[in-house]
């Protein structure tokens, strides 16, 4: 891995950009729109603030010109909101050399699975390795115009890829970049950490009132995240365990995940309670609830977080009654059918698959 | 007119009152084991009402009886109103029942889905054998509350609600001794229109749960109506009120659709609005009505089991889908972590689950089943 492509210029492809960058590699960054990336190509690079240091790191293509940033590429991170990915795989299938190896930190749910597929039917050369995160790598924001800060890498974050007998070559060439990779065996393990899905659109949901009222004015976990309210992130926590069990996967529950990611104590992993994870959480003690339900929280984390899930419990004939309020109550507030926007079994490549055919497909990319 | 008014709580007090104070002879009666919430009437000898300016309601103190004599309570009464939570009903049918005569008018207000056939069910194995009149209404027609021992506010007063009885053959009967103390109460075709005519059900759970982590948080007084019915929740609302329509179209029954009702019962106070959730959240009658400070509440204890599960049952029985109803009710479950179906009056726990739609609709016409031929 010499030359990577980073596609995404917003929080994660900021902090990727200039972290990579620093640690030697070549870097070719990418953003859609012209806009974001003003400030970056005038003072000629990302500026990183934070526990990785501070710097301004220049990479060496900074361009909306996807073609100029893949040019000669061995390596492709995308650091896109999943609502892009489908648009990225479009624009990408033709670009891609054979047996490219690409990552999508953070995957959401099922975005590597709904990646592959777009790839492929679009003219894409084949051999396609898709890793992916459970959630972002690092703890970042963009804090002003060309700078981003990063609080913190995560201290473990689940890494598979598909197929799976590719994830370790990915793997290797990642291990001497980041040590805080924890290798899971599919991308359904990583899919059903999607740590946001969980969390987000039910402390939403439950105070949606309040958002919409003030704006957003209080704070999401601190205040909005109550007990009775972190009661119904547990049930969701074993609706979704329940349905890998039933498809073969070997569940962690969510505060072990959240927990695993650096986020929390260990005493909210042995009561197992997302109340008191929230609670225990210092890095989201301070976090201002969204100002309105149009945000990522449900726009992002409904149809590709808990409709991917949903459309999976489906598959293994589990029954996910607090999972479905939340798709059906987004989808309400927001005018939007969730249900049939979001990834859906077919756009995860998974329509042929049955739940004794899963895991075979997702170690080879094939049914047999 | 003697009228009996059977509870002890903010309805009843204001519905004593208020009859007291137009003239009507009244008795109060609460279950034994709540008797105490009588003690300031019975030693005052009646009970205090106050009025919210321009209601058209007697102010003053007025004569009641409070008595804890279950027969007493009922001797002679032409109309016995039952002014009680949903759970509290079936207690009064057993504590009454083997005391009520031919012709004597029970209105439950309100009935909540299934009220009044749940009431006949208990009275018969309660030992009664007279053949009374059961009726119920569709809502409480005062908003307000029992604000001392002996006295109680009165913050709206609906211009308009309706009465429908089990069976839905005895409504003209019973609704000419109702409009006798509610003269703008209107025969309702029967208890499928009363049970699923109640605010109740399709405001409180959606709002409370949409605003939950705000109720336990404590952290702020808000207002129920006007301030948690943002946007979105006023889309789930009127999202759940379609449900609500569809089963009465379904049923057999249509029924008033709440925009125009809220309208009707409010808009002498003021309220308007091009929406229901645009009615809700400016209504003036709503201007004190501050959200419940947790979530054990009524609109989450009793609107669930009562009010939405019975909708969901229905929407099975004829075939109409529920999800928004499901949704809420799904989620006041795994918030309180109570299994409200289990405890819910429902086609299963009225002894209705083995019937077909059309025999259900013919039950409820007729009293199969209910009372002698």
């Amino acid at each position: 891995m010499k030359r990577i492509a980073v596609l995404g210029a917003g929080n994660a492809g900021c902090a990727a950009a200039a972290h990579l960058t620093k640690m030697g590699l070549e870097v070719r960054l990418y953003n859609r729109w012209a806009a974001e990336i003003e400030t970056l190509k005038a003072q000629g690079g990302a500026r990183l603030e934070g526990v990785l240091g501070s710097g301004l790191y220049k990479p060496a293509v900074i361009t909306t010109d996807l073609r100029e940033a893949v040019e000669g590429a061995d390596f492709f991170w995308v650091a896109t909101p999943a609502v892009a990915h489908e648009f990225l795989a479009t624009e990408l299938a033709r670009l891609l050399p054979k047996g490219a190896h690409v990552l999508l930190n953070p995957g959401s749910t099922g975005g590597a699975l709904a990646f592959s597929k777009t790839v492929e039917e679009h003219g894409g050369a084949g051999d396609l390795v898709v890793a992916e995160t459970n959630t972002n790598i690092y703890i970042c924001r963009i804090t002003a115009p060309g700078t981003v800060t990063v609080w913190n890498l995560a201290a473990h974050i689940l890494f598979s890829a598909f197929p799976g007998r590719r994830r370790d070559a990915v793997i290797e060439e990642l291990a001497p970049y980041f040590s805080n990779l924890k290798a899971v065996p599919t991308v359904l393990d990583t899919a059903f950490a999607n740590i946001n899905a969980i969390m987000h659109p039910a402390g939403v949901i439950m105070n949606a009132g309040w958002i919409e009222h003030t704006d957003g004015g209080f704070k999401f976990y601190a205040e909005g995240g109550t007990a009775s309210v972190g009661a119904v992130i547990d049930q969701l926590d074993r609706e979704r365990t329940a349905t890998m069990l039933a498809l073969g996967l070997d569940p962690l529950p969510f505060v072990e995940v959240f927990y695993l990611y650096g986020a929390t104590s260990p005493q909210a992993v042995k009561e197992r309670s997302a109340y008191r994870a929230l609670k225990d959480s210092a890095p989201n003690a301070l976090i201002q609830a969204p100002p309105n339900l149009k945000h990522r929280y449900l726009s992002e984390d409904v149809p590709f977080g808990l409709v991917p899930m949903r459309h999976l419990a489906d598959l293994a004939g589990v029954r996910t009654p607090v999972i479905d309020a939340l798709i059906v109550l987004a989808s309400v507030a927001n005018g939007v059918d969730y249900l049939s926007r979001g990834l859906t079994l077919r756009k995860m490549g998974l329509d042929g698959v049955t739940p004794f055919t899963l895991l075979t497909f997702l170690r080879e990319g094939r049914t047999e | 007119m003697r009228v009996a008014v059977l509870g002890g709580g903010n309805g009843a007090f204001i519905t004593a009152a208020d009859l007291a104070g137009r003239g009507h002879t009244v008795r109060i009666f609460e279950a034994p084991e709540f008797a105490k919430a009588l003690d300031g009437v019975k030693e005052k000898g009646g009970i205090k009402l106050e009025v919210r300016a321009g209601l058209d309601l007697p102010q003053g103190f007025f004569p009641v009886e409070a008595t804890d004599d279950a027969a007493r309570a009922v001797e002679g009464a032409d109309l016995i109103l039952t002014v009680v939570p949903a759970f509290g009903q079936k207690r009064f049918a057993q504590l009454v029942g083997k005391h009520l005569r031919d012709g004597q008018v029970v209105v439950l207000s309100p009935g909540n889905f299934g009220g009044a056939v749940e009431f006949a069910r208990a009275i018969r194995e309660s030992g009664c054998t007279g053949r009374p009149i059961i009726m119920e209404t569709e809502c409480m027609i005062y908003s307000g509350f029992k604000d001392g021992p002996a006295s109680s506010w009165v913050s709206g007063f609906k211009r308009g609600m309706s009465g429908a009885a089990f069976p839905a053959s005895d409504g003209p009967r019973g609704i000419a001794v109702l409009q006798k103390v509610y003269p703008m109460c209107r025969l309702g075709h029967n208890i499928l229109e009363t049970g699923l005519g109640n605010v109740n059900t399709v405001f409180h759970a959606p709002i409370l749960v949409l605003n939950a982590g705000r109720v336990e948080s404590d952290k702020d007084e808000f207002l129920f109506y006007w301030d948690g019915c943002s946007e979105s929740v006023g889309h789930v609302v009127e999202g759940v009120e379609a449900e609500r329509l569809a089963l009465g179209l379904a049923l057999g029954t249509p029924l008033a659709p709440f925009h125009k009702v809220m309208i009707d019962w409010y808009g002498h106070q003021g309220a308007k609005g091009d929406s229901l959730a645009q009615v809700m959240r400016t209504n003036p009658a709503y201007e004190w009505d501050t959200a419940p400070r947790g979530l054990r509440h009524r609109f989450l204890v009793e609107d669930i089991p009562y009010g939405m599960v019975p909708m969901e049952d229905l929407g099975r029985l004829v075939g109409v889908k529920t999800s928004l109803t499901t949704a809420i009710i799904d989620l006041a479950c795994s918030l309180l972590g109570e299994d409200f179906r289990a405890k819910a009056r429902s086609l299963k726990a009225l002894g209705l689950a083995e019937l077909t739609a059309e025999q259900f609709r013919d039950v409820i016409a007729t009293g199969k089943g209910f009372w002698p031929a």
